[in-house]
């Protein structure tokens, strides 16, 4: 069921909510009907008219419960007041479907005889005729509007739909053909396109599509929804007409809007690319709705597509929009992990923003981020001097951070500290955290890491800390400097010499007061790397450690895993095979089950 | 007599004394789940909502019979619940699995023959492993037929057979056939027109024409009726037959077409008969007859017997959701074993062939389950021969719309889907004890 949205579309409310608003209403009515009866009709218009919006929302509010019957008085209700309220009468067509009651005739021939040429009513007289009529009812209301409307697509264009809607394809041809030869074929294009691809004949819509496309540019995004849905088996024939038996710019567009709708962003961008509008302004909405497009796909592939299509957007456009089009697609780049592109979008814009300075600090954090993030602290440290008075505390504060976080990486840690001395921010407590951690204090990192709770910083990195902060806990020590080490190599990415480090500060620790719990933490990230030579030893290490332990169960998940992606299903299985056995209560067995189907060869590997 | 044998009859003989109806439902006794370190003493596998595991069950099952172990399949109890003694590789078996199993003493499984005795309710052994031969061309993924992926997830056993082991004669080494996706008319299942070009397309272009050559027959849509052919005297010979989708229907047109040209133009290089209908030799059938052929090359329909038309977007009709019919178990074992599930009520699911008309089955075709108010049967059964067919429209009971390209269904996600445990009851059937039949 259609249902109708939009911002006057109400928030669901609770049935007894609505019902004890409903009751009002109509008392309302009453009371309006005795109160105003000696009224003048200027008086009466204004109030009527809100109850009648607040009857039709109400009715909105019954039809999201599914409360058709009292959704349909509701409707009714309205109409009692305002006959020719589209809302109401739209609504009342909607619930009398879903609950299958008979048709809206009463209604309908109400309104169609206070308003003869509305369109909605006459396309719903249509629908009604259909879904109930029989065939020469049907042809005779459609006739009816032909005669108050000869010159327009509409009447053609509902009878259509709606034998469309009832599946006779056949009968919406002939209804097309006829109206495009009365008001011409342009109008009824989109129409004859959809009603090419309910028959399967995806080729034809396209061809259809493309000629509408080139008469209206707006109809695209309907022609890319009505084509991709065309089965997968279809889609090259429909690339290689549009790109090449058509080939000229507005079809070239329509496929680069389909490849996006395809998942093949890569191939998009190259149309698009060589296809774009010379007018400005509609070259500007169709990289717009490009840069939307890709920008759903998620995919390092689609962002880069999507910068491509704001670095050119940024081109065509001047002042605050080519300003926005440029940090967007700065970020963009920077999502697609091409750092450099992303950088160059950034410089460009902090020279230019000398002249428009409302954006360039906003631009500036990326800048100072991806300069701290890559490496580059000083001149990140430096960048941020100059531009921290026109940022707002919290991006100030987090860039101080990530300049911490980054002397950190470079071993400096008494400049690290300096960089935060000031800051009291739950991010810089984990900062310090962090610091106390890979100097091998666990106790002030534990200390450091519930102070910052689990807001500092992003997501990912609050999980991180939790998980950091719930494996010291389980080392009895509180002071290991080898495992302080590891960590540290581990944060700079020397992961190799990290899981030799890991090893060494299990050994130094009793085989259930960590070293399982070290062991483990290594041999996952030994595996989450692929580096399973190394994953493995760590894993079983763990299983020989502590092999009643909380730990055990999940360690040999993780060792089968890892002896899976090794491609040693043998090794795989017989892991598997032991913990269900082994740990049956484990709420790891149904994973473990599925991986065991999935090295059988039982089910699809996910 | 045997132990348990001894039981039954004693638990029958005290229903008897209670004086309670054959058809009298009793509230179903149940046994105690959980570990039990003893060996002895019986082991249920429910098969009822209880059992997470309802697909993998069926292959618990299959492997015990292959060790050497004898079950019993108890018809209409707990949902078609089994039954044997204890063993604990079996147990093992099932740990790994994920399938329930519950453990029950001689007085349980008393009471358990108690209830089968006085309700509609049948305990049927089975015995043998069948062997299971899945028709379909060597090379192919798995997961474009519901069969194999039912034998795969449940760990099932089958060979691959195709056109060169059914007219060598090789069928004879099987007691159980399936047959899923096939055109048996040989029109590459309609698709040559719309998906012309798509490598998969070529490749069995290829694989048809190059067997056709090997065996030395004028034309693809020929080579496939002699290949029908074979299979009904496989039925004929005491086999048991499976049949899925566009498989159901094809097979039957195949029948019936010997010697008359039903295929289009681009399978045989000359186009179909257009008197063929009137041609048709349905005396040589399973299942259907009078059926009028859609000879159209580009509509992917073969004929009215389907109701549902996916491919025939004018006649298409829409999804509903189809009825398992309650046979008497006592009277009928072959039909409710055929039903037995957990779900009577199930969601409709398209294929190339989804349903067929009611009006197109032959006289004495047993119809297991249906839709409702429509014209159209599901699911159908029938004795050709000594052997038995069985027929089950749609392509894939978890994925209603299957596409051309869809991904493969994974079947963890649908542990306990009702469609496919239909198809499983097909693979436990030949294993049943034969008995004279009362059907």
């Amino acid at each position: 069921m259609t249902r109708a949205s939009g911002p006057s579309a109400p928030s669901l409310r609770s049935g007894r909510a609505v019902s004890r608003r409903l009751s009002a209403r109509l008392g309302i009515i009453v009371l309006a009907v005795a109160v105003t009866l000696p009224a003048t009709a200027q008086q009466r218009q204004v109030p009527l008219a809100t109850q009648v919006a607040g009857l039709v929302n109400d009715g909105l509010d019954l039809e999201r419960d599914e409360r058709y019957p009292e959704a349909a008085e509701i409707y009714r209700s309205a109409l009692r007041i305002d006959p020719v309220n589209v809302s109401a009468l739209l609504g009342l067509e909607r619930v009398l479907k879903a609950s299958k009651q008979p048709t809206l005739m009463p209604q309908l021939v109400r309104a169609l005889a206070r308003d003869p040429r509305n369109t909605v009513f006459r396309a719903m007289e249509l629908r009604a005729w259909v879904a109930s009529g029989p065939a020469d009812s049907v042809a005779a209301a459609a006739r009816r509007w032909i005669a108050l409307a000869p010159e327009s697509p509409e009447p053609y264009r509902g009878w259509s739909q709606a034998l469309m809607q009832s599946g006779q394809l056949d009968e919406a041809q002939r209804v097309l053909t006829e109206g495009a030869q009365r008001v011409g074929q342009e109008q009824l294009l989109p129409d004859l396109a959809q009603l090419s691809a309910a028959r399967g004949q995806w080729l034809e819509a396209a061809r259809q599509w493309h000629s509408a496309v080139r008469g209206v540019d707006a109809l695209t995004e309907g022609a890319t929804e009505t084509l991709n849905q065309a089965p997968a088996g279809q889609r090259d024939a429909i690339r290689t007409l549009l790109t090449k038996t058509l080939g000229d710019p507005s079809a070239r567009r329509m496929a680069a809007d389909l490849e996006l709708a395809w998942g093949r962003p890569v191939q998009a961008w190259v149309l698009m690319d060589g296809a774009v509008p010379q007018d400005r302004a509609v070259a500007a909405q169709a990289l717009e709705r490009f840069s939307d497009r890709a920008a759903v796909l998620r995919t390092p592939q689609g962002h880069r597509a999507r910068a491509q299509a704001l670095d050119r957007l940024a081109s065509v456009t001047t002042g605050v929009a080519q300003e926005r089009a440029r940090v967007d697609a700065a970020r963009a780049y920077a999502d697609a992990g091409e750092r450099d592109a992303a950088e160059k979008m950034l410089q460009r814009l902090a020279a230019d923003s000398v002249r428009a300075p409302t954006g360039a600090a906003a631009a500036m954090v990326t800048l100072i981020d991806l300069l701290a993030r890559s490496g580059r602290v000083e001149e990140a440290e430096a960048q941020y001097r100059e531009w921290n008075g026109r940022m707002t505390y919290e991006e100030a504060s987090g860039l101080r951070n990530r300049i911490a976080w980054g002397w950190i990486l470079q071993g400096d840690f008494l400049t690290a500290k300096t960089v935060i001395a000031d800051d009291s921010s739950i991010a810089s407590l984990a900062v310090r955290g962090w610091m106390a951690l890979f100097n091998g204090d666990l106790k002030l990192a534990t200390k450091n890491f519930r102070a910052a709770g689990p807001l500092a910083g992003t997501r990912d990195e609050s999980i991180k800390r939790t998980e950091i902060a719930g494996l010291i806990q389980r080392i009895e020590p509180d002071s290991v400097p080898e495992f302080g080490k590891a960590m540290y190599l581990l944060a700079r990415g020397d992961t190799a010499e990290a899981l030799v480090q890991f090893a060494v500060a299990a050994d130094s620790l009793p085989p259930r007061g960590g070293r399982a719990d070290v062991l483990f933490y290594a041999g996952r990230v030994a595996k989450a790397k692929g580096d399973h030579t190394r994953a493995q030893p760590l894993l079983l290490g763990v299983l020989a450690a502590d092999p009643t332990g909380a730990s055990a169960p999940v360690a040999e998940f993780n060792l089968a895993e890892s002896y899976s992606l090794a491609g040693k299903p043998r090794e795989s299985i017989k892991h598997l095979e032991h913990l269900i056995l082994t740990y049956p209560q484990s709420a790891l067995v149904p994973e473990a089950r599925r991986l065991l189907d999935q090295e059988r060869g039982k089910v699809p590997r996910s | 007599m045997k132990r348990r044998h001894f039981l039954g009859s004693l638990a029958a003989g005290l229903a008897a004394l209670a004086g309670r109806g054959a058809h009298a439902m009793a509230p179903v006794p149940r046994v105690i789940g959980g570990r039990d370190d003893s060996v002895a003493g019986w082991l249920v596998i429910p098969m009822d909502d209880q059992q997470p595991e309802q697909l993998k069950a069926y292959g618990l099952i299959y492997r015990a019979l292959k060790a050497g172990n004898r079950t019993e399949w108890l018809l209409n109890y707990r949902a078609g619940t089994f039954l044997m003694e204890r063993d604990p590789a079996v147990e093992k078996d099932a740990a790994l699995s994920g399938v329930q199993t519950e453990f029950a003493t001689d007085s349980d499984v008393l009471d358990i023959r108690a209830q089968i005795a006085s309700s509609n309710m049948d305990s049927i052994p089975l015995e043998k492993a069948p062997k299971i031969g899945v028709y379909q061309v060597r090379d192919a993924l798995p997961w474009d037929d519901a069969v194999k992926m039912a034998l795969e997830y449940a760990d099932v056993d089958y060979d691959v057979v195709w056109d060169a082991e059914v007219l060598g004669g090789k069928l004879k080494e099987y007691e159980w056939l399936h047959l899923h996706h096939e055109d048996f008319t040989g029109q590459y299942s309609k698709f040559f027109l719309n998906y012309a070009g798509q490598p998969w397309l070529n490749t069995m272009i290829r694989n048809n024409e190059e067997m056709q050559r090997q065996w030395g027959y004028p034309s693809v849509p020929e080579e496939k009726k002699a290949v029908a052919r074979k299979i009904r005297q496989y039925v004929q010979d005491g086999g048991f037959l499976f049949a899925m989708c566009s498989a159901t229907e094809t097979i039957e047109l195949a029948l019936a077409a010997e010697g008359v040209d039903i295929a289009a133009a681009y399978a045989d290089k000359t186009p179909a008969d257009p008197a063929a209908n009137a041609k048709m030799h349905w005396d040589r059938t399973m299942a259907f007859e009078n059926a009028h052929l859609e000879l159209s090359p580009s509509i992917a329909s073969f004929s009215d017997i389907d109701g549902h038309q996916v491919n025939n977007l004018p006649l298409r009709q829409p999804l509903g959701a189809f009825k398992l019919f309650n046979f008497s178990a006592k009277i009928d074992p072959v039909p409710s074993m055929l039903v037995q599930c957990h779900k009577q009520i199930i969601p409709d699911y398209y294929g190339l062939t989804t349903s067929f008309m009611q009006r197109r089955l032959k006289p004495g075709v047993i119809v297991l389950a249906d839709e409702p108010g429509a014209p159209w049967a599901k699911y159908i059964h029938g004795d050709y021969g000594t052997g038995t067919w069985t027929f089950l429209g749609g392509h894939d009971p978890e994925d209603p719309q299957h596409q051309v390209g869809d991904p493969p269904t994974d079947l963890s996600l649908h542990p306990k889907s009702p469609g496919y445990r239909l198809i499983l009851n097909n693979v436990l059937f030949p294993a049943a004890k034969k008995r004279e039949l009362k059907t």
